[in-house]
């Protein structure tokens, strides 16, 4: 009789568990998948990223995460295969743009730069060379950065490539050509990218109250909803290590934003927008720097 | 007949409670209350509210089509809120807790509470075009799984109703119920009446006790008051001579009687259909028509489509707005959008020009991720394509 209810206590044990241990197996082994598609999308195998996130989202269908980062790399391998058939340079440079930013979003740097380099080749204007040596500086490539942004004429040089040009020339020693750039730069009318890198320049050159003052500038304007992100970047921020321990620093990150938070109801285009012009050329309206930078 | 009536309120608790925890199903499109609070929307513009369906309007029907016949039966036998409250107070009957008699003065100022309930819930409800009421609905706590809308005073409200069910007989059906202030004008001029025969009369009184609202059976020749939930109480009470001293029956001729068991297949049958009607003629909840439509084409087509996510109103308003867009996913031959928003799996229906446009375009157009350029992000769509998946 004991061993009957024994037998009895066990089959009910088993029978209430095991649908838990499948679906925990379940839950398991699609995090796994999707681990493992991140790590192979930071190597950049794409397509191997993709089948093992498809396999992590059907796995776990009510998984969020899991069902949008496969939809957005299916979109993302779609476009990088549709690139080099585009002849539109307009499209091009849309679909350049959209890459950029989904390999920005996922550290992709190496990818990042590759992207920066041939739009830079199409464009050459200030705007991407700033683009490709704001990458080639966070991937630890000063002397590539310096040669692209020396590659500019004088009237193609801009605030922006200037004061990258001095980080470059601060990160490989020439600190008096750096510190030339640095002095003067019109701040103004800056926008939080500009001060940002300003500060970053003379936090290197060790002018630790300019660099502090800066950066509170530089989330003063920044709007609310990208101001904690821009922070916890300014924390994690090699060139700003210099001034990191200081008092002033963390008094500079508990600055409030002082500018409105855009209308911008960040719907699925601009075209039927009616505050459109309103958005039109704002700063805020850049793709991100290739630094991660919000 | 106490039986019958008690098996049929189990029945549809047990049906309410198995579509909501283990279906997982949507229980408020089958709210006859919800069908009122929609109305004014949907004559309006042609869509229904939140997560609400046509079907709120078939089981509103029903629930008036038996407000006519069998008066305020829906709530003596179907409505789970009432199934509760009841129950409630007769265990507390059974522990001891003897339920208050409420002096008939003050009972007849409380039963006009609804009246006032249902006037502020449409005012808002229909000026704002929400369910404005639907985080303080002790219903809502019931069936919606602690859903996203759902907030801590609809508890407190569902504990309140708890509570007065503990100390008096269901509270809230008899003073603040606004389904019971709709359905009062039908069940007025109900077409079925319990009678008192004078002459089988003892005057004990056990009938007019027995009413759960409170009306003086004893004292009338004719139960006429809105309020008779057709609950047969006062017929199972009855300690006249032979127990025949109450009678049920229709209001012509006055003289035929019927065994109170009719109601319970009337109901279930008026149920019944109403809802078979909303399962098998579904009119979409949603509907939308492009704006700039262009003249009707010589051919139109279908796509039919499953989406996950899709599950109200809102969401299916931002349907209508991704058909509308006008980037790289741009549907050129979008006619017309019909969807019935569910929690999972909704239907979609979208009608196309299909020399301009195609089914994969119409699916591209609401699941495919997006560049975002002013905001400079990847946008996912919230909605997951089911077909696709399958």
């Amino acid at each position: 009789m004991k061993v009957r209810h024994a037998s009895l206590i066990l089959s009910i044990a088993v029978a209430t568990v095991a649908p838990f241990a499948v679906l925990a197996g379940g839950t398991s082994s699609a995090a796994e998948f999707f681990a493992r598609g991140q790590s192979l999308l930071r190597s950049g195998d794409f397509a191997g990223a993709l089948a093992d996130f498809a396999a992590a989202a059907r796995s776990e269908p009510d998984n969020e995460t899991f069902r949008q980062e496969h939809a957005l790399l299916r979109r993302i391998v779609d476009l990088r295969e549709s690139m080099a058939t585009l002849d539109d340079g307009k499209k091009w440079q849309a679909a350049a743009l959209a890459l950029r930013s989904y390999y920005v979003d996922h550290a992709l740097l190496e990818e990042v730069l590759l992207i920066d380099q041939q739009a830079h080749a199409r464009l050459a204007n200030a705007e991407s060379a700033a683009r490709l040596a704001d990458t080639q500086i966070k991937l630890g490539r000063d002397d590539d950065a310096v040669r692209t942004l020396s590659g500019l004429t004088a009237k193609d040089q801009t605030l922006q490539t200037r004061v990258l040009l001095g980080i470059a020339f601060a990160h490989t020693g020439r600190i008096v050509e750096a510190r030339s750039l640095a002095d003067g730069v019109p701040v103004a009318d800056a926008g939080p990218g500009l001060l940002y890198d300003l500060a970053r320049l003379h936090a290197l050159l060790k002018n630790h109250t300019v660099a502090i003052g800066l950066l509170t500038r530089c989330f003063e304007s920044t709007r609310p909803s990208r101001l904690a992100a821009f922070k916890d970047y300014a924390k994690s921020d090699k060139d700003l290590s210099g001034i990191a321990a200081l008092p002033e620093f963390a008094s500079a990150l508990a600055t409030a934003s002082k500018v409105k938070e855009s209308d911008c109801s960040s719907g699925t285009s601009c075209g039927k927008c009616p505050s459109r012009d309103k958005c039109a050329g704002k700063s805020d309206t850049k793709p991100k720097s290739g630094t991660g930078k919000p | 007949m106490k039986t019958t009536r008690r098996v049929t309120q189990f029945g549809f608790l047990a049906l309410t409670l198995v579509g909501v925890f283990v279906l997982r199903g949507n229980a408020e499109r089958w709210c006859p209350f919800g069908g009122v609070e929609a109305l004014y929307a949907y004559l309006d513009e042609g869509n229904m509210l939140c997560s609400l369906a046509v079907s709120n309007f078939s089981m509103l029907a029903a629930v008036v089509l038996l407000a006519v016949i069998l008066r305020r039966a829906f709530c003596a036998y179907a409505c789970p809120i009432g199934t509760i409250s009841e129950w409630i107070g007769r265990a507390a009957s059974r522990l001891g807790i003897r339920a208050r008699t409420i002096p008939a003065a003050t009972d007849a100022v409380l039963r006009k509470i609804k009246y006032g309930v249902l006037a502020i819930i449409l005012y808002f409800t229909w000026s704002l075009s929400e369910l404005e009421f639907r985080a303080a609905d002790p219903c809502f706590a019931l069936i919606s799984r602690h859903g996203e809308d759902i907030t801590f005073w609809a508890y407190v409200v569902s504990a309140l109703i708890v509570i007065g069910s503990l100390v008096t007989t269901i509270p809230f059906c008899r003073w603040l119920c606004p389904l019971a202030a709709v359905l009062h004008p039908f069940s007025r001029f109900g077409l079925t009446r319990i009678r008192r025969a004078p002459d089988a009369c003892t005057g004990c009184q056990r009938c007019s006790a027995a009413c759960p609202t409170a009306i003086p059976v004893h004292a009338l020749k004719e139960v006429t008051a809105a309020r008779c939930m057709s609950c047969f109480n006062c017929l199972n009470a009855c300690g006249g001579t032979k127990r025949d001293a109450l009678l049920w029956g229709p209001i012509r001729p006055r003289a035929v009687q019927w065994p109170p068991a009719i109601a319970v297949l009337v109901l279930l049958v008026v149920i019944g259909g109403a809802a078979a009607w909303a399962s098998f003629v579904p009119f979409p909840s949603f509907t939308h028509v492009a704006p700039d439509r262009p003249d009707q084409p010589p051919t139109t087509a279908f796509a039919e489509l499953k989406f996950d996510g899709l599950t109200c109103r809102g969401r299916a308003t931002l349907l209508a707005y991704f058909l509308e867009r006008d980037d790289e996913f741009t549907v050129n031959g979008y006619l017309k959008l019909e969807a019935w928003p569910a929690p999972t799996a909704a239907s979609v229906r979208v009608t196309f020009d299909p020399t301009a446009s195609s089914k994969d375009a119409v699916i591209a157009a609401l699941s495919e991720p997006y560049f975002d350029r002013v905001a400079d992000t990847w946008r996912v769509p919230p909605f997951r394509n089911m077909l696709e998946e399958n």
